[in-house]
């Protein structure tokens, strides 16, 4: 795949992964469950994107990252939105309600 | 605060293991559940697990994708980087050698230099609180005196004076500089390494104290020598201490110190003497005082003596200098420009390395392109071919360290360089430091521009057969520029080299008026004779130095050329209108002998002679220079002139003769007019006059002879520094052949550098267009048509670089601008010269790939890929 397309998604996975967040942390199985269940079962997460994506956003400070017990009483790792995170969502939401509305426009012309 | 601290836990060893360990927990659940759903939907327990497990890859694989979205520098990684650098040098071990080569030169030469520049001006001297020390010369005892009555700005002062001493160590007699000086001077300093200082209430009793590489060289280091006597100048001093290693002032010429009382009181009339000003003043400035006031209070005391004893004091002036200044200040400019220079020659190596690099990433294009076209970020390529250059400069660091040192422990093996401190000049962490991270800086100036280069390439084009003989024309272009650069650098650096030594030889061509062939110089104190004796002895020193064997004219004066006449004065002429500014002539009584041992031309009238005794008329013999501002065309024998001088009788005195000036205030000064007066009619000597004796030959027998003859005139009288003029010429000139010969060895190192990098981009070049080359012979070019076509480059890029190097050259030449002799900064000749030099090293570099291209086989060629 070309090197922009790869960018441009990188950047909504981002995005939809924080917006998962949003409610409650999670781990990873459910975060891809909970994006699948937003979309109407259309957007379906790789696992190999979804980690190196959340490993990613912790990175840069979005999330955090404690260990914790499963439903299923196994050890898992959580992810919860920090501070920072929710502005990001926010200003992330901003630009792609933006941005989808240009291109519908566009479209429908 | 824990995520910080977690980020500096990654640095930890065994972060990778840890990390893959961590993916792997979190993974597990994630496994688990999607095992579940997939038995949910029908599967087998064992093909669910299976094909959850298949959704994730291996666990190596995610790990390694995770661990990239973290961070770029992590120690693991760069020490990977670095292993396969050093992998990948080994298997091109001609390009490591030339490239570690370079590095070393241009970092060492660098190296080198800082050292100097440190140990010589940035380290502090050796003393106690050094930044507060002052000091100033041309003091006489009774001024000193005054002065520590007034003074404010200092808390502490001490004086001192220079002499050779005689000294006699187990029967042995030899000449020992040394210092004279009163008890303060170690309070100032610091205290011995051995023994102890001067007390305060000692200073008449005879003393001495020892450097350390006296007390090493002639006593043996052993602690025994406290309390030893050691005979100075016929008296016995007692030796009560050592100082330590390193401590020298105040040059280190002076190898031992002595009190002050001994000396001074033998010939009391030096303590009255205002006009003896040979004596040094340090001082310690107060608390609160700065440098500033102390100097302006040593300026408000000069007036106030100048007003209160106008015979003695109308024009002395006293320079205060910070300890450090004087010491080192008159070798400041030439060691920055040393290192300016060596600064040029190290972007000159950067150049040549890049352009290896750059050749290098050429070749590698595929290999990187693969890398980029599977996926890696190309700031990890970056950092990996920055990694191989910085420790490509690192290895070439270490090399140049070495050669830096060798340098340095050799410069250091001459004896009379005149640079002050070098002995104190070695290795320590400061300039480990400084080679640590100019190697680390030039690993990363030629080292960014080729990973650069590497990592932008388009994956597509560098994939298809035939890669190598696409021709990146930017690249190209780039590999010119820096070859460009190089010339014009290393034509500044040759420029200055040029210039200097240009003027090093106008230096040595001056006719000094005097003829230094077949020379012996020496100098006789007759402070201890009794003024009215003294030209007694003076007459019965030149007749015992004319009976010896050898021997073919003796004299003696207060003054030796080129740089020493004891006096100036002002000085006026009969019937010449009155000038504004008062003038001024050096003041040299001599011997008939004097003029024609140094074999100085008379231009008119007659020399001084035996006839102007002490009752005879008072005749005086001018330089021509006087005669010519004084008399201009009119012939000046027969006139007047009377010497305005404190404690000259205010007479008339007749020219009798002109003689060729003389130079008495360095080689390069030709404003010295001068005035010589017969000796028995000017017996107020200061107490020391200069032996010129024309001899047959040089040899030692011959000046043992002349010493002996002056000791023979009266106990106690000696005569020192006997030694050819020829040597005394040559050493006033020992700093601008310094200077020159500094800058050429790096002017020389600049031009080797550029002709290697001429090379490297004609091989490349030539290399490049085999295909092209070949074409043309076949379809009929001679071998002249292919020498042009290939020499067109190289001579377009040498062009260019001489071209901005003359730009270059002409701003940066004005730097040297007080270091020249009889030479403008825009010296046509010098330019032309060098730009001669820089074609024919372009010339020189390119006759190999030049010889290769006209030897090329058409038929190889066009099949070669």
């Amino acid at each position: 795949m070309p090197q922009q397309e790869q960018e441009l998604l990188q950047g909504t996975l981002d995005m939809l992964l924080l917006k998962a967040l949003q409610l409650e942390p999670l781990h990873g199985y459910a975060i891809a469950r909970r994006v699948q269940q937003m979309s109407d079962e259309v957007l379906k997460v790789e696992e190999g994107s979804l980690y190196p994506a959340l490993h990613r956003i912790e990175e840069r400070g979005w999330v955090e990252s404690e260990w914790g017990t499963s439903e299923n009483n196994r050890r898992a790792k959580y992810y919860r939105l920090t501070r920072k995170g929710r502005k990001q969502l926010e200003d992330e939401a901003e630009q792609w309600r933006r941005l989808s509305f240009a291109i519908s426009r566009v479209m429908e012309a | 605060m824990t995520r910080f601290l977690k980020r500096i836990a990654r640095w930890l060893p065994g972060e990778r293991e840890r990390f893959r360990a961590d993916i792997a927990a979190e993974l597990r659940e994630h496994i688990e559940q999607l095992t579940q759903d997939n038995i949910a939907s029908g599967m087998s327990p064992q093909e669910a697990k299976r094909a959850a497990q298949l959704r994730f890859g291996t666990p190596d694989a995610m790990a390694e994708r995770c661990q990239d979205e973290r961070s770029v520098f992590r120690f693991e990684e760069i020490g990977k980087d670095l292993r396969f650098g050093l992998r990948l040098l080994r298997r091109s071990p001609g390009f490591a050698i030339v490239a570690i080569l370079t590095l070393a030169l241009g970092i060492g030469a660098n190296t080198a230099i800082f050292s100097l520049v440190y140990g010589v001006l940035l380290q502090q001297l050796p003393f106690q609180e050094p930044e507060r020390l002052m000091t100033a010369r041309g003091f006489s005892v009774p001024d000193y005196d005054d002065f520590r009555q007034s003074m404010q700005s200092f808390d502490q002062t001490a004086m001192w004076a220079s002499n050779l001493y005689t000294a006699v160590i187990d029967g042995q007699a030899e000449q020992i500089p040394g210092i004279t000086a009163t008890p303060e001077l170690f309070a100032l300093l610091g205290q011995p390494l051995r023994g102890r200082a001067f007390r305060i209430d000692e200073n008449d009793v005879p003393l001495a104290i020892l450097s350390y590489e006296l007390w090493q060289a002639r006593f043996g280091g052993s602690d025994a020598v406290l309390g030893k006597s050691i005979d100075l100048a016929g008296t016995p001093h007692t030796i009560v201490g050592v100082m330590p290693k390193g401590f020298h002032f105040p040059s280190a010429q002076y190898k031992l110190w002595v009190t002050f009382g001994p000396a001074m009181n033998a010939v009391p009339e030096q303590k009255q003497n205002r006009s003896l000003r040979i004596f040094g003043m340090l001082g310690h400035l107060r608390r609160g005082a700065t440098r500033e006031q102390a100097q302006a209070e040593i300026q408000a005391f000069a007036q106030r003596q100048a007003n209160t004893y106008p015979e003695t004091n109308r024009n002395v002036r006293f320079q205060l200098q910070p300890i450090m200044e004087s010491t080192v200040g008159g070798i400041r400019p030439a060691l920055m420009i040393l290192l300016g220079t060596v600064g040029f020659v190290l972007l000159i190596a950067c150049a040549n390395v890049a352009n290896l690099l750059l050749a290098r990433t050429a070749s590698r294009k595929r290999e990187l392109a693969m890398r980029v076209a599977l996926g890696a970020r190309r700031i990890r390529i970056v950092r990996q071919l920055l990694c191989e250059s910085v420790m490509l400069s690192f290895i070439g660091g270490a090399l140049g360290l070495v050669l830096a040192f060798a340098g340095l422990r050799w410069l250091q093996s001459w004896q009379s360089l005149p640079i002050p401190r070098l002995d104190s000049v070695h290795l320590n962490w400061v300039v480990l430091l400084f080679t640590f991270g100019v190697s680390a800086v030039t690993g990363l100036i030629f080292g960014v521009l080729p990973a650069w280069q590497a990592a932008t390439p388009d994956p597509n084009s560098m994939l298809k057969e035939g890669g190598r003989s696409s021709r990146s024309s930017s690249g190209k272009t780039m590999r010119a520029i820096l070859v460009t650069a190089e010339i014009a650098l290393a034509m500044i650096v040759t420029v200055g080299a040029g210039l200097l030594v240009k003027s090093f030889v106008a230096l040595t061509q001056v006719d000094p008026g005097f003829s230094s062939e077949h020379l012996v110089t020496g100098m006789s104190v007759l402070v201890e004779v009794k003024p009215e004796k003294r030209p007694q002895v003076v007459a019965a020193m030149m007749e015992k130095i004319s009976k010896v064997p050898g021997v073919e004219q003796a004299g003696a004066g207060t003054g030796m050329p080129p740089e020493t006449a004891q006096r100036s004065t002002k000085y006026e002429v009969s019937g010449a209108a009155p000038t504004a500014e008062p003038q001024y002539a050096y003041f040299l009584a001599v011997t008939p002998g004097y003029l024609s041992a140094l074999r100085t031309r008379i231009v008119a009238g007659r020399s001084i002679e035996d006839r102007d005794g002490p009752d005879a008329p008072k005749v005086v013999v001018i330089s021509e220079k006087l005669a010519r501002d004084s008399f201009g065309s009119r012939n000046p024998v027969g006139e007047q002139l009377k010497v305005l001088s404190p404690g000259q009788p205010d007479e008339w005195r007749t020219i009798v003769g002109v003689v060729a000036d003389v130079r008495f205030s360095g080689m390069d000064d030709s404003d010295a007019p001068a005035i010589y007066t017969p000796y028995p009619q000017n017996p107020q000597l200061l107490g020391g006059v200069y032996l010129m004796v024309r001899t047959r030959d040089e040899s030692a027998g011959v000046m043992n002879g002349i010493r002996r003859a002056v000791e023979s005139v009266s106990p106690g009288l000696y005569a020192v520094k006997l030694q050819p003029m020829s040597k005394v010429v040559s050493e006033t000139m020992s700093t601008p052949r310094l200077n020159a010969s500094l800058l050429s060895l790096f002017s020389l190192l600049a031009l080797v550098l550029s002709a290697t990098g001429i090379y490297g981009l004609l091989s490349y070049s030539v290399s490049q267009r085999m295909q092209e080359i070949g074409v043309r012979i076949a379809l009929g070019a001679k071998s002249f048509d292919v020498v042009l076509l290939v020499m067109r480059h190289a001579m377009f890029v040498v062009g260019l670089g001489i071209l901005a190097g003359l730009a270059g050259s002409i701003a940066a030449s004005r730097v040297l601008r007080t270091m020249l002799f009889e030479v403008t900064t825009t010296d046509p000749q010098t330019f032309a010269f060098v730009a001669l030099a820089l074609i024919s090293v372009g010339l020189l570099a390119s006759y190999v790939p030049v010889r290769r291209a006209t030897k090329v086989d058409p038929m190889v060629a066009l099949r070669y890929e």
